[in-house]
């Protein structure tokens, strides 16, 4: 460990063990025998980090090579980042405690907007400079991936390099193209030169952007003969031969997912109209189930952990999810290891699974219709009706569950108030299901939790045009769906409207956008997710000194001629889809899954996948 | 049958490590080792587990104990050797021995534990500082539990004190049914000689647990009922 970091430091802060590494099977190397030295940040605290898969998958997939060693870092909490400043601390890797500015590479994963913030943070923990342009040649290279790198915008003057799609595919040829012009002694500039030819990588320095009058792209070109027009994402076509690990990290204190993961598929066949995850991950592409029940076994057995999870979009979309859950309870269930479904759906099947799993009794059972009527269910193209909710509920209550917590967002393009009333109706007719059973074969108490989440329009979203409803026009909804709620037995949960308007402004950003981020990191803004630490007032403020309006990023409905930000990534999936669905959403017409019908997105140019099934 | 018991260290970055997590850290470490545990019977079967005595955060320690069950029976150092190819570094297992079906838990039978600490000042004269509160009658304190400051004599629960090198070893009262906590031994160490007590700065680990059998001190490794 760091030397300089001494323990009355650690015996100072909350949780000290999120500083010191040491886990189980952390991978050790000696940093003299390897080539490339790359820190994982992750821009949150260590427990929501360490929660993480793409994490697992990544650190494990990169300390395979031999010439290079990835170590983690996270945001230290304002206590330690206090005692850091304090004492001259530099965020450091938790591996071998050396600190990160003296790395080849610091990556960033982009899991949320709201964690932008942290970035520009540790960036200055780091002792980096916080500017691409300002980098010197012995500073790190910043890269950063995930799903908020679909649109890089407005981290592009901050970070030098983003990956766009799946680590497994071009990191290999990436870093061993860095090596070599490393043992050349080549610049940075003369590396990015030749890195910006490999797929799915964007490098921001090779493009310009001219803006028009109103501040909407006048166009977005290259300035270097070699970066490509437009970036196409990198995705594994086979899922069953692709690198994953045979074990996990596993942390010395609690996180917020203590278990085993298991993934099951990438990608999701349903196709909601708000989810970006739904398109940008396309086509779906799944593991065999002999595949997943290997990993199983020795994820198992090289953990500890007594649970297992079985992850994707839609668990229950995976097409040998019956066998795949039967064997896993065969094979683990004498070990005491549970089983834990998240993304189910609730039916008469996966109720039975569950009691025989017994989980869920301690968090309830949990739906998400988004909307309240099926009106407006059908606008965004979620594929659950009320029937299959009340019936789900009804098969609930008399399994003995009692909780039961539904999922809404308020501010979806059309909404109006009869389908916020319906929310309401649902609710109250959920309940009614339950006083419906007779008492002897219902659960003992009845909670319906609602929650409700203010949407926020996503790039690569059939919505990405549609304005995001005003912060007052949320707080107003939101008033008017509590007081049509009625009954004891119903509680009301809502997000701040303020933090989801950032989140349109950032999601939606364009390079403009970096300076307002810096701008508000500047004024104290940093962990804007912990409710705790939201500091709206200085994003407030960021927005007057950079001169940008919040009601341009957030409010304004764009017209489909208008270049986006991210048009120059390309998903696969085509623009002429998202216009389609869009005039479909408003026409209030479905569109089938893509097992049912192929919608014809695009996503089938990567050649795998369930457009082959 | 087949019970256990081990004793272990939880040095260097370990001490960071608190008691519920480390209690999570030794199930998972058991599972990882491939040891056939006991699990209890009910709707949530859980380890049949138990440590002695909880550490603080921050004090290190060469004499931890546990106790355990095995559905089978296992070589002792089989046990020892597995269980240390699953623990992290700063976390080793001395010794496993097998404990009589009869024998009581460590818990139960802990009635001290020695302490070796080092104080971040020089203490003038501490020899004599320590043979002065072996020889009074009433070390008074003030403990402060839930807001309310009391004040407790808490010469009876120092059983030896003497110097090793320049650290102090304290073999102080550990259980249920006496507990000090070597900081206030420490802290009042501080006060008499008029120095600044600073919690934080002072290292302590513990080196080892007893029972008490007929006046003697007995290690929890020897107090196997066998």
């Amino acid at each position: 460990m760091n030397s300089y970091i001494k323990d009355e430091i650690l015996l100072k802060v909350e949780k000290p063990a999120r500083y010191i590494g040491n886990e189980i099977n952390m991978v050790k190397k000696n940093p003299d025998d390897i080539d490339i030295r790359f820190a994982f940040c992750f821009p949150d605290v260590y427990e929501v980090g360490m929660s993480h898969l793409g994490l697992q998958i990544l650190y494990f997939f990169l300390n395979r090579r031999n010439d290079t060693y990835c170590e983690r870092a996270f945001a230290p909490w304002h206590d330690m980042e206090k005692e850091m400043r304090e004492n001259g601390i530099d965020l450091f890797a938790l591996e071998t405690g050396d600190p990160i500015k003296n790395f080849d590479f610091v990556g960033f994963t982009l899991q949320y907007e709201m964690s932008y913030t942290n970035i520009i943070n540790m960036l200055d923990l780091a002792g980096i400079s916080i500017w691409s342009k300002d980098r010197g040649e012995n500073e790190p290279i910043i890269i950063a991936g995930g799903p908020c790198a679909y649109n890089p915008e407005p981290l592009a003057d901050i970070v030098d390099i983003f990956y766009i799609g799946e680590g497994e595919v071009s990191y290999d040829e990436f870093l061993q193209l860095y090596k070599e012009c490393k043992k050349q002694n080549l610049s940075k500039r003369e590396f990015f030169k030749k890195a910006v030819k490999i797929s799915g990588i964007y490098i921001p320095c090779f493009y310009d952007v001219d803006y028009n009058s109103d501040g909407t792209i006048k166009s977005f070109e290259p300035n270097f003969e070699d970066a490509p027009k437009t970036v196409k994402k990198v995705i594994v076509k086979d899922m069953d031969s692709v690198f994953y690990p045979d074990k996990q990290l596993v942390p010395l204190i609690e996180v917020i997912h203590d278990r085993v993961v298991l993934e099951v598929f990438r990608g999701c066949i349903r196709g909601c109209r708000f989810c970006q995850a739904g398109y940008v991950y396309r086509p779906v592409r799944e593991k065999s189930y002999e595949c997943i029940l290997s990993k199983a076994q020795s994820l198992v057995d090289n953990s500890g952990h007594e649970e297992i999870s079985l992850t994707s979009l839609s668990t229950g979309d995976y097409t040998q999810f019956k066998p795949l859950a039967q064997s896993l309870i065969e094979k683990f269930s004498d070990k005491s290891v549970n089983l834990s479904l998240p993304s189910l759906r609730i039916d008469a099947f996966s109720l039975e699974l569950m009691k025989k799993i017994r989980q869920v009794r301690k968090s309830g059972l949990t739906f998400a219709p988004e909307a309240g009527s099926q009106r407006l269910r059908n606008v965004i193209n979620k594929g659950i009706d009320e029937n299959e909710i009340l019936n789900g509920c009804s098969l609930a209550f008399k399994g003995g569950w009692g909780r039961v917590k539904l999922y809404f967002m308020t501010g979806l393009p059309t909404e109006n108030e009869n389908d916020l009333l319906e929310m309401a109706k649902l609710s109250s007719a959920i309940v009614d299901e339950y006083f419906k059973i007779p008492k002897e074969n219902r659960a003992k108490s009845i909670s319906v939790i609602i929650s409700c989440s203010c949407f926020v329009p996503k790039p690569f979203t059939p919505f990405q045009w549609q304005p995001q409803a005003s912060v007052e026009e949320f707080i107003q909804k939101q008033k008017f769906i509590k007081a049509n709620i009625s009954g004891k037995y119903i509680k009301f949960n809502y997000h701040e409207p303020e933090l989801s308007s950032l989140e349109a402004v950032l999601a939606r950003g364009d390079r403009k956008t970096s300076k307002l981020i810096v701008k508000a990191w500047e004024l104290g803004a940093k962990f804007d997710s912990w409710n705790e630490l939201f500091n709206y007032d200085a994003w407030l403020k960021a927005f007057e000194e950079t001169s940008l309006s919040k009601e341009f990023y957030a409010n304004r409905q764009r017209r489909y001629d208008e270049i986006l930000p991210w048009d120059f990534i390309d998903i696969g999936v085509k623009r002429d889809f998202f216009i389609r669905e869009m005039e479909k959403a408003k026409n209030e017409e479905i569109t089938p899954n893509c097992r049912a019908k192929c919608a014809a997105c695009g996503a089938k140019c990567f050649g795998g996948g369930v457009c082959f099934e | 049958m087949n019970k256990y018991r081990m004793k272990f260290t939880k040095t260097d970055k370990m001490k960071f490590i608190g008691h519920l997590d480390m209690l999570k850290l030794f199930q998972r470490a058991v599972k990882r080792a491939g040891l056939p545990i006991s699990y209890s019977t009910g709707f949530n079967p859980h380890q049949i587990m138990s440590f002695a005595s909880p550490l603080a955060l921050g004090t290190e320690s060469i004499g931890e104990y546990c106790d355990f069950r095995l559905d089978e029976k296992i070589d002792c150092l089989r046990i020892k050797d597995s269980l240390n190819t699953a623990l992290p570094e700063g976390m080793t297992v001395l010794e496993v021995c097998e404990t009589s079906e009869s024998s009581k838990n460590s818990a139960s039978i802990i009635d001290a534990a020695l302490y070796e600490i080092v104080c971040d000042k020089k203490i003038n004269r501490l020899d004599e500082v320590l043979a002065d509160i072996l020889n009074s009658k009433e070390i008074i304190i003030k403990k402060t539990v839930k807001d309310k400051t009391k004040e407790v004599n808490i010469r009876e629960d120092i059983y030896k004190l003497y110097l090793k090198e320049e650290n102090v070893m304290a073999l102080i009262s550990a259980g249920s049914k006496r507990n000090l906590k070597p900081e206030l031994l420490i802290e009042y160490i501080y006060n008499i000689s008029g120095l600044e007590f600073i919690p934080i700065k002072i290292k302590s680990k513990r080196i080892e647990m007893y029972t008490v059998k007929g006046g003697e001190f007995i290690p929890l490794k020897e107090a196997v009922g066998l």
